[in-house]
């Protein structure tokens, strides 16, 4: 029962491991190139979404937004990942970015589209907090399994 | 300063003095283990206590033992210091190689000869909690800095 919970730690903290080094591959690695966007326009979206048969009405920000990458002007449509249940957390974030300014993007250089909005020190953050859990749980199994060792007295 | 990025120097904080806590550690049970001298023990006594606490809590095994530093014959009695020993039949078995009467190594403190240590060396008695400590400081330092850095200012779209 014992060794079960130390291969267990082990196991837990290679998945955290694996997932931070794709993390780390895909956000950090592959050297994505800093653009300016600029907001072209801004509007408040309303949307339904059906969680566990229940439909609510939420909110969120929608953008068009344009930049430069690799030679090509690209202009793509734009929506907040998350909606609330009220409009002024929108309407907040479209007052902040209005249309005309200009904020940082983050591309793929092979992939322009394929862009991101963490600027590198967040993401290093996050791919570095799955490595930090997985790197202790294997620890944590190496450690145990060394003092599993028995001693001579 | 935002509220996550506190949060994680207090983190980066806890780490840094854990870690050191475990480097002097470290260094004490390194120095131990260089100072203190091996001597030729027998066992007068060996006997087994099981933990109090929880169920499986444990065995460990005490023993009394006779030795001589410089000539002189000294007596106390020690515990074994290791840890995750919840089988009985293994701490028994243990205990039947040191049986009164056997002979085996010790280490002394050369300072204070009454003091003795059973399982001194570059083992996981000697080393496992440090080791523990340290993991702990690094666990700490690690996520810590992986906080602060999540917490590097954005856009909010």
């Amino acid at each position: 029962m014992g060794r079960f919970f130390f291969y267990l730690a082990g196991l837990i903290g290679a998945g955290f491991l694996i997932a931070g080094a794709l993390m780390f591959y895909g956000q950090v690695a592959r050297g994505r190139k800093e653009a300016e966007a600029e907001i072209l326009s801004g509007e408040v979206e309303r949307f339904e979404q059906t969680d566990e048969g229940q439909t609510v009405t939420l909110y969120r920000s929608k953008y068009e937004i344009r930049f430069r990458a690799e030679g090509r002007e690209i202009t793509v449509p734009l929506r907040s990942h998350t909606g609330t249940a009220k409009p002024e957390p929108a309407q907040a974030r479209l007052r902040e970015n209005p249309p005309g300014s200009r904020r940082p993007i983050y591309y793929l250089p092979e992939r322009p589209e394929d862009f991101v909005f963490d600027p590198l020190g967040r993401r290093i953050g996050i791919s570095l907090l799955c490595l930090s859990i997985g790197l202790t749980g294997i620890a944590v199994t190496a450690l145990l399994l060394y003092q599993s060792q028995p001693a001579e007295w | 300063m935002t509220a996550l990025r506190t949060a994680s120097a207090i983190v980066i904080a806890t780490g840094i003095v854990t870690l050191g806590a475990a480097f002097f550690l470290i260094q004490n049970r390194l120095a131990r283990v260089r100072r203190w001298k091996a001597v030729d023990a027998e066992v007068v006594r060996a006997w087994m206590e099981e933990n109090p606490g929880e169920e499986n809590a444990g065995y460990t095994a005490h023993y009394e033992l006779a030795y001589r530093v410089d000539g002189k014959p000294l007596r106390t009695t020690a515990r074994s210091g290791d840890f995750l020993v919840v089988d009985r039949e293994r701490m028994q078995a243990r205990l039947d190689r040191h049986a009164p009467g056997t002979h085996g190594s010790i280490y002394v403190n050369p300072d204070d000869p009454s003091q003795v240590s059973l399982n001194l060396g570059r083992n996981a008695a000697t080393f496992g909690a440090p080791l523990w400590v340290a993991l702990a400081g690094a666990a700490l330092l690690l996520i810590g800095v992986s906080l602060w850095l999540m917490g590097t200012p954005g856009t909010a779209w």
